[in-house]
């Protein structure tokens, strides 16, 4: 007979070996189908990275041309100042004077090829991205499930983004990639990058970057059950004035280990702990050390919306480091994966209740 | 002058402590109350399937008519009324236990297990005890608080007062701990 500890201690040696096994049957495919694909995109990245280079280097000549000039024409220096605290010898800055005119021509025509070189690397990049997308990011997606169906440029709806109800904030730019649509069992899903912004004066500040998805909740829902990450240690007195009250009441769960990571509201308290079962906060828990960044919840109508937040940008080449990285394919194929993380460890796929 | 508006302002403060404090305790006790009857809903949601699912395998399961009989015999007295709180709760369990080993004695019937109408049963019931299961984590969170306020100082002053004692809790048995479902029968 297993004690409860044991059966943990079991469940975490299992999953440690399904996740060397998948790691290994990655790297066997990453040597013999992707390795070659990245390896024969290296002489385009070089060439782009090279221009890049040209590109910076031309349009840092060019200012360096140009900023003596400008120091003298709007007198934020004059020449004794310059002379004390560059430690230049004036007759270099008479000379400079002297040929004043023709500095700044060659740093403005520096300049100008600088940015008509950058605008048609711009091209050349976004022709790379393409081609990288797809057939680098599809074949990861196609190796996790090949029925699923991969769009480089789409993204999941703002509709959907708006019936989370996870963020409250008015969007002003509304930008994502790489939508992921496909089913796993009889899950259906919806996955995708979204970089949202709102607008302040003439600034644009970040409401959400990382990835978003909705996926076929099993349970039938009326209200709504948020469950955000518990941001910092003071958060906790201050929980209870409640500052998400259009979110519904808060509640207070029983695992410490999620109270700890997440704090829930919601429309009523049956209905969040009918959502949020034991299995399900395990799971959350598991989620959130896994991928090791904030990550929340919405349970709203046939849906569970789910939006994990990450800095970088997803699924991208790299122009100035090589892409011949199996840290890389490793990293997009976690990233992709979440899915079934989220429909496995959450039993999403158990259609045992009345909703069919 | 001085020590009457102290002493004013003293007994003002008092007041409204008590004011806050009773206040505070009701609202505990209502919410207590309010997620009892939560889980009452769900608890006659039960009641309501039980005829069903004894309609549905009695032909089948012959062997096991006292586990049946027995099942009826408890809804009726659950729903018979003009019983305390505390003997709904241990009827409950009673309840849930009995279902329990019914489902595990469809193990033995294939073809009762694979027939629409218990299938249709069984998706209603393990719906109605999750919904049963959260209805009781809601009101052992609400016990909770309401104990808290009973058992802590200050406020334990005023509970004394009006005669308040702590709630049980509701005992969930360690299976539902796990998750709940029917389905771990199967």
């Amino acid at each position: 007979m297993k004690t409860v500890e044991q059966s943990f201690q079991f469940n975490d040696q299992l999953d440690g070996v399904v996740n060397s096994l998948e790691t290994k049957k990655l790297g066997c495919i990453y040597e013999n189908q992707l390795k070659p694909i990245l390896e024969s995109f290296e002489e385009e990245r070089k060439s782009l990275m090279v221009k890049s280079i040209i590109a910076i280097v031309m349009a840092t000549l060019g200012f360096c041309l140009i900023a003596p000039n400008l120091l003298l024409w709007f007198n934020v220096y004059s020449i004794t100042r310059i002379e004390k605290t560059f430690n230049i010898s004036t007759s270099l800055i008479n000379s400079y004077i002297s040929n004043s005119f023709l500095f700044c021509l060659v740093g403005i025509g520096l300049f100008v090829v600088a940015t008509i070189f950058n605008w048609l690397i711009k091209f050349q990049k976004k022709s790379y991205k393409k081609k990288f997308k797809e057939s680098i990011v599809k074949k990861i997606v196609n190796i996790i499930n090949s029925t699923w169906y991969y769009s480089p440029e789409g993204m999941i709806s703002s509709a959907q983004y708006y019936a989370s109800s996870l963020f409250d904030k008015k969007v002003d730019k509304y930008e994502g990639d790489d939508l992921v649509i496909g089913k796993i069992k009889n899950t259906e899903f919806c996955l995708s990058e979204l970089h949202t912004q709102s607008r302040y004066k003439n600034y644009y500040y970040t409401i959400f970057k990382g990835l978003f998805a909705h996926i076929d909740f099993n349970k039938e829902i009326k209200g709504k059950t948020f469950v955000f990450p518990e941001q910092t240690i003071f958060n906790k007195p201050i929980q209870n004035f409640n500052f998400f009250r259009n979110k519904g009441q808060l509640i207070k769960l029983e695992n410490p280990e999620f109270e700890k990571l997440f704090i829930v509201y919601g429309s009523s308290q049956i209905e969040a702990r009918y959502i949020l079962t034991p299995t399900i906060m395990e799971a959350m828990v598991k989620i959130r050390k896994k991928y090791k960044t904030n990550i929340s919840f919405s349970f709203i109508g046939n849906y569970v919306y789910i939006a994990l937040s990450i800095k970088e940008d997803l699924f991208e080449p790299r122009i100035f480091k090589s892409g011949i990285s199996f840290n890389d394919v490793e990293q997009m194929d976690d990233q992709f994966r979440l899915i079934n993380i989220i429909i496995n460890e959450m039993n999403l796929n158990s259609r045992i209740w009345s909703k069919e | 002058m001085k020590i009457t508006i102290i002493l004013l302002f003293g007994v003002l403060f008092i007041f409204f402590w008590i004011l806050i404090q009773y206040n505070k305790l009701i609202r505990m006790k209502n919410s207590v109350k309010n997620a009892f009857s939560g889980m009452d809903v769900q608890l006659k949601k039960r009641y309501d399937l039980i005829p069903n699912l004894v309609s549905v395998v009695k032909q089948y399961m012959l062997h096991e008519k006292n586990l049946l009989t027995k099942v009826t015999e408890l809804r009726r007295q659950a729903i018979d009324g003009g019983i305390s709180n505390e003997e709904k709760v241990a009827l409950d369990n009673q309840i849930s236990e009995t279902m329990k080993t019914i489902m595990i004695s469809v193990e033995s019937y294939p073809n009762l297990k694979s027939s629409e109408s218990f299938m249709n049963l069984h998706r209603n019931l393990t719906e109605v005890e999750a919904q049963i299961s959260a209805a009781r984590r809601a009101y052992n969170a609400t016990v909770n608080d309401f104990n808290n306020g009973v058992e802590m100082f200050p406020s334990c002053i005023i509970a004394n007062c009006m005669n308040f004692k702590s709630k049980n809790f509701f005992e969930i048995p360690e299976y539902e701990q796990k998750n709940v479902s029917f389905d771990n029968s199967f």
